[in-house]
Parts: C-alpha cells; sequence; structure tokens
C-alpha cells in the first residue's frame, strides 16, 4: 500500500511538469445514517502526456474520485491538484459515466456547448464542432436531438463535446463502454494518438483489463470499498501505440494476467465497511 | 450499462416491426372523423325523437341557431370579449407564474420560503374565490380577468418549478465542468430543462382559466360566452345555448391548440406523445 504511494511521488524529475497531484484524499458519504468511506487516502502523481489508467471492482469510488478531481465534489480531507489551463477556463473535461448530453441540444449544439461557454468566435466553433463529429462518426447527425440517437451514438456526442474544448487534461468514466467492438477501437486508437501528438493528460476509468492495458501508461488498480490504490502498474509498451498491435505482445498476457488476478482478490474479498 | 446501452441502439431508431404502421393521415383521419360521427348519431337519434328535442336539440337545428348568431354579430362578440379576457388573465397570471416558478426551482431559499404558501392556498378551489374578487374589483373587466389570472397561475407556477427539480443533476455538473457561470447555467441548462412542464403547465392552466372565466361571467357579468350561456337559460333559448357551447369548446380545443404549436416551436426536442 505504502509503496505503491510513495513510488510516483519520489522520482524527482517528475515534479516539474506534473499536471495532476492526489494525495491522501479521503472521501465519506452518509448512507442513511451510517458513514461510509468511498476513497481511504488516495493518491497519485501525473505527468503532462501521461495516460492513467484506473481500474478496481464497482463501488470503489472511481466515480467519485474523478467528481472530485472535476470539482463537482469535495474531499474530507487530503490534497487535490491540477495544474491551471493559461486562458483561466478549466484545464479538463470530463466524459460522465452515465447519459449526460443534453436532450434539448442538436448534436452540433451539443459538442459546441464547450466552445460557446468560451466565447470562441463563431467560424471556429462551428469547425472545431464538425471536426470532432466527423472523428467520432456522426456526420449528417448534426441536426438531431438525441432521442433520435442510439446509446452508443449519444456516448459519442459526450466524448466529442469533451474533446472539442481541447483541454489539458481528460476526465473519462468509462466512455467506450456503451459502443460496439469497432467504435470502440477506433476511438482507443484516437484517444491514444491524442494524447501522445498533443501531450493531452488523461485519466481514463475502465471495468476492462484489456483497454486498461492498450492505452495507459499506468494502470492504477483500486481496492474494493473502501477505495484505496491497491498497486500502480507501468506499462511498457512504447508510444506512438497501435491499440491492436499492443495485444499481440507476449507481455501483454503477462499484464493481464496479473491485473486480473489483484482485481479478482479484491472482488473475492468484498467490501470492508467500517 | 454496456448492455443498456446495446438494447438502447436495438430499439431506439426504429419502431418494433409488429406495431402498426399508423401514417400521420390515418391518425388525423380519425381525429376528424370520430366526432363527425358522433354528430350523425346524434342528427338521428333526435330526428327519430329518441332523445327529447327540448334539451337536445338536432346538431342541423343548432347550425342553424349557430349560423343566427353568427350572422348578427352577437356571438363574435361575445366570443371576442372572452378570447381577450382569457388572453389577459393567462398573460398575467402566466408570466409571472413562470418567472416565479423557475425561481423556486433554482433557489433554494425562495422555495422554502413560498412553497407553503402555494402549498396551503392551492387547495382552495379557485371559483370560490369571486365574490372576494367581486367585492374588489367590482363588476368590470378587474374580477373576470383576474380570475383568469388565479386558474393560470398556480398551475403554471407549481409546473414551472417542477420543471427545474426534474432535471437530472448531471447535466448541471456537465455545464459545471465546463466552466458555466451561473446565468450559463439558468440559460443552457435550467430554462430549456425545465420547458416542457413549463408548457405543460400553461397548457393545463389555459384549460383552468377558460373554465374559471366562463363561470365568472355566467355569474357576474353582461357580456361574454359565460353571460351568453347563462341568458339562453334565463330564455330557454335551447338551441343557442348548444350554439354558445360549441364556441366555447372550440375556443378551448383552440386555447390547448395554440400552447401545443407554442411547444412544438419552443420544445423541439422533445418526443410527444404521438410518436412514442
Ligand atoms: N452522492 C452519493 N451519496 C451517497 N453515496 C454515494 C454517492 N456517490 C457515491 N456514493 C457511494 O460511494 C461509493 C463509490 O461510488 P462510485 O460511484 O465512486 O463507484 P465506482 O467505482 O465509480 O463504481 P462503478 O464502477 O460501478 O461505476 C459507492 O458505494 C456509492 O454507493
Ligand atoms: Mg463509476
Amino acid at each position: 500500500m505504502h509503496e505503491a504511494l510513495s513510488e510516483p511521488r519520489t522520482a524527482p524529475v517528475a515534479q516539474r511538469d506534473v499536471v495532476v497531484r492526489v494525495r491522501d484524499v479521503v472521501k465519506h458519504f452518509m448512507h442513511g445514517r451510517r458513514q461510509l468511506c468511498a476513497l481511504d487516502r488516495v493518491g497519485f502523481e501525473l505527468r503532462e502526456g501521461r495516460f492513467l489508467v484506473i481500474v478496481g471492482p464497482s463501488g470503489c469510488g472511481k466515480t467519485t474520485l474523478l467528481r472530485i478531481l472535476a470539482g463537482l465534489e469535495r474531499q474530507d480531507s487530503g490534497e487535490v491538484w491540477m495544474r491551471p489551463s493559461r486562458d483561466g477556463h478549466p484545464p479538463f473535461a470530463m466524459v460522465f459515466q452515465e447519459q449526460s448530453v443534453f436532450p434539448w441540444m442538436t448534436v452540433r449544439e451539443n459538442v459546441a456547448y464547450g466552445l460557446r461557454l468560451r466565447r470562441v468566435r463563431g467560424r471556429d466553433i462551428e469547425e472545431r464542432a464538425a471536426h470532432w463529429i466527423r472523428k467520432v462518426g456522426l456526420a449528417g447527425f448534426e441536426r438531431a436531438y438525441p432521442h433520435q440517437l442510439s446509446g452508443g451514438m449519444k456516448q459519442r456526442v459526450s466524448i466529442a463535446r469533451a474533446f472539442a474544448v481541447d483541454p489539458d487534461v481528460l476526465l473519462m468514466d468509462e466512455p467506450f463502454s456503451a459502443l460496439d467492438e469497432q467504435m470502440r477501437t477506433i476511438l482507443q486508437q484516437e484517444v491514444s494518438t491524442l494524447c501522445e501528438e498533443q501531450q493531452k493528460t488523461v485519466i481514463f476509468v475502465t471495468h476492462s483489463i484489456d483497454e486498461a492495458i492498450t492505452l495507459g501508461d499506468e494502470v492504477l488498480v483500486m481496492t474494493h470499498r473502501p477505495g484505496q490504490v491497491k498497486r500502480l502498474i507501468p506499462i511498457p509498451f512504447p508510444r506512438p501505440r497501435d491499440v491492436v498491435e499492443v495485444r499481440a505482445d507476449p507481455r501483454y498476457g503477462e499484464l493481464y494476467e496479473e491485473i486480473w488476478g489483484l482485481i479478482a482478490e479484491e472482488v473475492r474479498r468484498g467490501p470492508r465497511e467500517a | 450499462m454496456a448492455e443498456q446501452g446495446a438494447t438502447l441502439e436495438r430499439t431506439g431508431v426504429q419502431r418494433p416491426r409488429w406495431l402498426p404502421q399508423a401514417g400521420a393521415k390515418t391518425e388525423a383521419a380519425v381525429q376528424v372523423l370520430s366526432p363527425i360521427a358522433l354528430l350523425l348519431i346524434w342528427e338521428i337519434a333526435a330526428r327519430a325523437g329518441w332523445v327529447d328535442q327540448r334539451f337536445f336539440p338536432a346538431p342541423s337545428a343548432i347550425v342553424r341557431a349557430f349560423w343566427d348568431a353568427i350572422t348578427t354579430g352577437v356571438l363574435l362578440h361575445h366570443l371576442k370579449i372572452t378570447l381577450w379576457r382569457v388572453l389577459l388573465g393567462t398573460l398575467i397570471g402566466g408570466v409571472p407564474a413562470v418567472l416565479i416558478g423557475l425561481a423556486m426551482g433554482l433557489w433554494r431559499w425562495l422555495r422554502l420560503t413560498l412553497d407553503p404558501i402555494i402549498a396551503a392556498t392551492y387547495p382552495l378551489p379557485k371559483s370560490a374565490l369571486f365574490p372576494l374578487l367581486l367585492l374588489i374589483f367590482g363588476l368590470g373587466e378587474g374580477s373576470k380577468v383576474s380570475m383568469v389570472a388565479i386558474g393560470v397561475f398556480y398551475l403554471a407556477v407549481t409546473n414551472a418549478m417542477e420543471g427545474v427539480l426534474a432535471i437530472s443533476p448531471v447535466y448541471f455538473d456537465v455545464a459545471k465542468t465546463f466552466g458555466a457561470r451561473r446565468w450559463d447555467v439558468i440559460r443552457t441548462v435550467a430554462l430549456p430543462g425545465a420547458m416542457p412542464l413549463v408548457l405543460a403547465g400553461l397548457r393545463l392552466g389555459v384549460g383552468t382559466g377558460l373554465i374559471l372565466g366562463v363561470l365568472a361571467e355566467m355569474l357576474g357579468a353582461r357580456d361574454g360566452l359565460g353571460y351568453l350561456l347563462w341568458s339562453a337559460w334565463q330564455t330557454f333559448s335551447v338551441s343557442s345555448l348548444w350554439a354558445t357551447l360549441f364556441v366555447t369548446a372550440v375556443l378551448g380545443f383552440a386555447s390547448v391548440q395554440l400552447v401545443d404549436f407554442l411547444r412544438r416551436v419552443l420544445v423541439p426536442w422533445q418526443r410527444t406523445a404521438g410518436r412514442r
């Protein structure tokens, strides 16, 4: 437990271009009259351009952690820091786990939402929205309302909406779980390339071990409730990375087994309630 | 999550094949034909003497009375007056109601302050207020218009508030993470999100407002459709009574259609019951 926490923090070169720092974060929720510990002294540090994937049993606090990072929830104690953006806007964008596309806006209006709030020039808004709508394969649906889209299409709208604002940090909460295999692979490659080319820092929650290994520079395995850092596993595959080819690497199988073993252990153990 | 998404993908776009493909034309035809059929049966029943013509004159007789009332301009005169009262009352009651309701949905302290007052006065039959309104406003326009306004107000205010409260919190979260300021959140999330219920409230409100307006005209007015109905009863001119009833019904129908039209314009993103 403690090695996992201190390991990334002691790397001296890392200090300079750190973009996200989480230290000893504790979060409780009231569950009826009982207190429920969702996060227990969680900590990690992320340098610019790094891709962190978080895996762990359902209910271990992954979404809670992202919500704290996004400022939607306040931790009880501990420190959360994100490097501010140069223009004063939030330095991150979030893709939510649940359906979060505005039903009252068309696909184009949804994707342009963040840009509108940032007072981007009208022509640039149109250009960037169109670009991302194409990227997620929704060309031709610009004027459609969400109720005319399938679940997977809606999820792609929310992905495009987050990417369109060109954030330094992307917080993604199981963004691809509603997609079919092909679309998932395409968008995995897209996110991977984006992270490489534009030095995006990504925190990505998933239930898929395959996705974790394919995308991550590091995989953070969390314990069952209360969520702690169980282990931080570096993924040795170089970048740029082809999300299909890495699966053929012999080390892929070993990593899969290692992570699977860790998660299985936690699932077997179940939550340790106070 | 993955499973849910997959099933949505399958059912969301097209309707299951076993559902009859009722086209828009067929639906419209049914809506027109069913009242016509009713009128036909009624005409036959009246002429055959199955129903008492003193109370249920044949539709043809009503049409004749209707025609007379139209050509003499009596009906239109009273219709215009009622229309004006309902319109004015809807504006006077509806506009502040929507604004107050939205504000109550947005600000907790305002909701805590006003909700008990509204909840306590809501169950009172609004028609019971008319004598009081007569006392305050006298027999002039004020008493009728305020009666309509009160009817509209209650339904509009509660629905507007519920409209804001019914918005899923995730949409407010999205706005926040994109750096929306307070006014941005209101403009891009609260207002459009509440719009379906705001219009549902107005729809109900206009209906209630019309009922109360006509009732008020029966009790304390010298013009308007309510007055016309009442005087038709007093002079026992049954055909004219029916003709006025018909016009009142059309007015009710038309005002609801107007709100529905407004809804299609303001809430183009909503699946309507007809299409579901
Ligand atoms: N607003 C809340 N109020 C009360 N309890 C909450 C709240 N949000 C989360 N919790 C609790 O905190 C714990 C962690 O929830 P969280 O949503 O972070 O889990 P998760 O790791 O994202 O799970 P999943 O993988 O299923 O999405 C859960 O036990 C949940 O019941
Ligand atoms: Mg979650």
